[in-house]
């Protein structure tokens, strides 16, 4: 394991009926550190952040390869039984939807209680309920989860990951169910603990304002493979491959008038199975060479990170 | 909604109710329903149709029917609520388990169940009966078979459904035991559909037991259940009717008024996850 990293993750590949679903990515996250996985849906950034925790191993259908290095163990290999000693107490995680990661005929402080195993006690639930901004904690505690918000849901399911005290929190699209005044309030409660706890964070997400309010570095993925790595102050300001710059000119600015419509990516991502050959996104993409159609581009380091393009790299290369 | 409106739209549910009330009655404080004794043997009074004396006749000792249906509701009720408990219990337990674990044991227990499945209940508990000496308790396990595979097929669906919702995965990556996950998570959000199928469960294991004994296949020491009184009427249903035909109705009734409320019930407890 490198010095400074905290999970190492190597050529991981998801495929379902010989489809890769992801492929061959590879990426670290170090300690302290924020990073953020953005793309659309189906490029795999989900079944990135589950495989990571082993939540795939129950899906008979899809096979898993590859290494996920953490704390000098690859869990992808780790038995059942010792991973389920990492998960939690080293590496939590976060959902998409609040309210149903919650078990409906639980109450609330009886489910941090359980996620505090032999440590439990009232005084650690209010404890954390205090500490992830909810006010009343003894109520709440009390409560179901239908009778809290969705917002509140999701800080007491932050609650819940924090528990065992883990160094990295996976959050899969923490703020995409929340409306956006409560989606502030979860990223400033995920940048205040990241700052207090040193906790890392792999962020995943498809909306690029969450990932520039929190990330320090961006992993941009399309169709099951990582096309570009970068830190995000560069990112944010110049993109280096043809999708991270199409997915940028897709966000509205409120600092630049807009003129006529805002620009799209045409077409969308193509299903695993029936993938383009060469580099996959060539037919949506408006720099597209020969090449592009043939050789799968490899990342290659430019001067702001790692790019995918041949568009990008090429002309680099040549003298 | 008017206070009318909302009676007319749940008459028959309260009528269910009512009904069931009674019987809670009859089985509870039978002496308070009926002055007679269920076993008052009354030569002069015979075979003798519905009248005021005898709301539903006599039979050929000239017992009440009417007294003998009162007391024999709690024997009916308690063969129905334990045969139901042991069997959905049973069942719940492997619908749940193979439910949850899925894989190859899965697949071979329920194709067992969906072979039982097939069988009427009332055949399932005939094949045990026949192989078992003619006790209460063995009439009660072999009722509690023939509601094992409903059980079974119901909660391995239920158990499929709440695997795969969010909060187990949430549960799992917080690191709870399998074992913890089952018990905290998976059993107690398939409590609703099972409850449901319980009461419906009681009404038919009912019937079962009535059906057995009918058959003459009851427990050895006669207990002067509904199913014992069915049968007593046998001889006689062509001319004394009420003999057999009360008590029919009244099993009958039971088994409606049941599923009724457990229509109702599932209304109630279904829309719980949006």
């Amino acid at each position: 394991m490198g010095e400074g990293t905290l999970l190492e993750v190597r050529d991981l590949t998801i495929s379902h009926r010989g489809a890769g679903l992801v492929r061959d990515v590879s990426f670290d996250v170090g300690p302290g550190e924020v990073v953020c996985l953005v793309g659309e849906s189906g490029s795999g950034k989900t079944l990135t952040g589950r495989a990571v925790l082993g939540l795939l191993r129950y899906a008979s259908q899809l096979r898993v390869s590859g290494t996920i290095g953490f704390g000098g163990r690859d869990l992808n290999s780790l038995p059942e039984r010792e991973l389920r000693r990492v998960r939690g107490a080293q590496i939590g995680m976060i959902f998409q939807d609040p309210v149903a990661a919650l078990d409906p005929v639980i109450r609330v402080g009886s489910q941090i209680a359980e996620a505090l195993g032999a440590r439990r006690s009232a005084a650690r639930v209010t404890e954390l309920l205090t500490q992830v901004g909810i006010t009343d904690p003894e109520l709440r505690a009390r409560q179901f989860p239908h009778e809290i918000s969705g917002g509140m849901c999701q800080r007491v399911l932050i609650a819940i990951a924090l528990a065992g005290q883990p160094r990295l929190l996976i959050a899969d699209e923490p703020t995409t169910a929340l409306d956006v005044t409560i989606q502030a309030q979860v990223l400033d409660l995920l940048a205040a603990l990241r700052r207090e706890r040193d906790l890392s964070v792999l962020l995943i997400t498809h909306d690029l304002g969450v990932a520039a309010q929190l990330a320090d570095r961006i992993l941009v993925m399309y169709a099951g493979s990582i096309v570009e790595s970068a830190p995000a102050a560069q990112f944010f300001a110049e993109p280096a491959h043809p999708y991270s710059q199409g997915l940028l000119r897709a966000v509205p600015r409120v600092d630049v008038p807009l003129a006529g419509r805002l620009p799209a990516i045409p077409g969308s991502v193509p299903e695993a199975a029936d993938r383009p050959p060469g580099c996959p996104f060539h037919p949506r993409c408006d720099r597209a060479l020969d090449v592009c159609r043939t050789r799968p581009p490899e990342l290659e380091p430019v001067a702001s990170g790692l790019v995918a393009c041949h568009a990008v790299n090429v002309p680099a290369a040549q003298p | 909604m008017t206070r009318l409106s909302w009676l007319r739209a749940h008459l028959l549910v309260l009528a269910a109710i009512a009904f069931l009330v009674l019987l809670a009655g009859w089985a509870l404080v039978p002496s308070l329903f009926t002055s007679g004794s269920p076993t008052a043997v009354n030569p002069v009074a015979s075979l003798l149709g519905p009248s005021a004396q005898y709301p539903l006749g006599t039979d050929q000792y000239g017992r009440s029917i009417y007294t003998e249906l009162v007391y024999g509701t709690r024997p009916a009720l308690e063969v129905g609520v334990a045969a139901t408990l042991l069997g959905g219990v049973t069942g719940s337990v492997i619908g749940i388990i193979g439910g949850y674990l899925g894989g190859w044991a899965d697949l071979l227990v329920m194709r067992l169940i969906d072979i039982l499945l097939a069988l009427p209940g009332l055949f399932l508990a005939l094949i045990f009966i026949a192989a078992l000496p003619r006790t209460l308790p063995n009439e009660i396990l072999a009722i509690s078979i023939a509601s094992v595979p409903a059980f079974a097929r119901v909660l391995r669906g239920q158990a499929l459904q709440v695997r795969s919702l969010p909060f187990i995965a949430a549960a799992t990556v917080t690191g709870v035991r399998r074992g913890t996950i089952v018990w905290r998570h998976v059993i107690p959000n398939c409590l609703a559909p099972a409850s449901v199928l319980a009461a419906v469960n009681v009404g038919v294991a009912i019937v079962v037991a009535a059906s057995l004994s009918f058959l003459g296949l009851g427990p050895s020491e006669p207990v002067l259940d509904w199913g014992a009184l069915i049968a007593s009427g046998e001889g006689y249903i062509d001319k004394d009717w009420w003999i057999s035909v009360f008590p029919g109705v009244t099993v009958t009734l039971l088994v409606i008024a049941v599923s009724i409320i457990g229509d109702r019930l599932r209304d109630v407890m279904e829309p719980a996850h949006g």
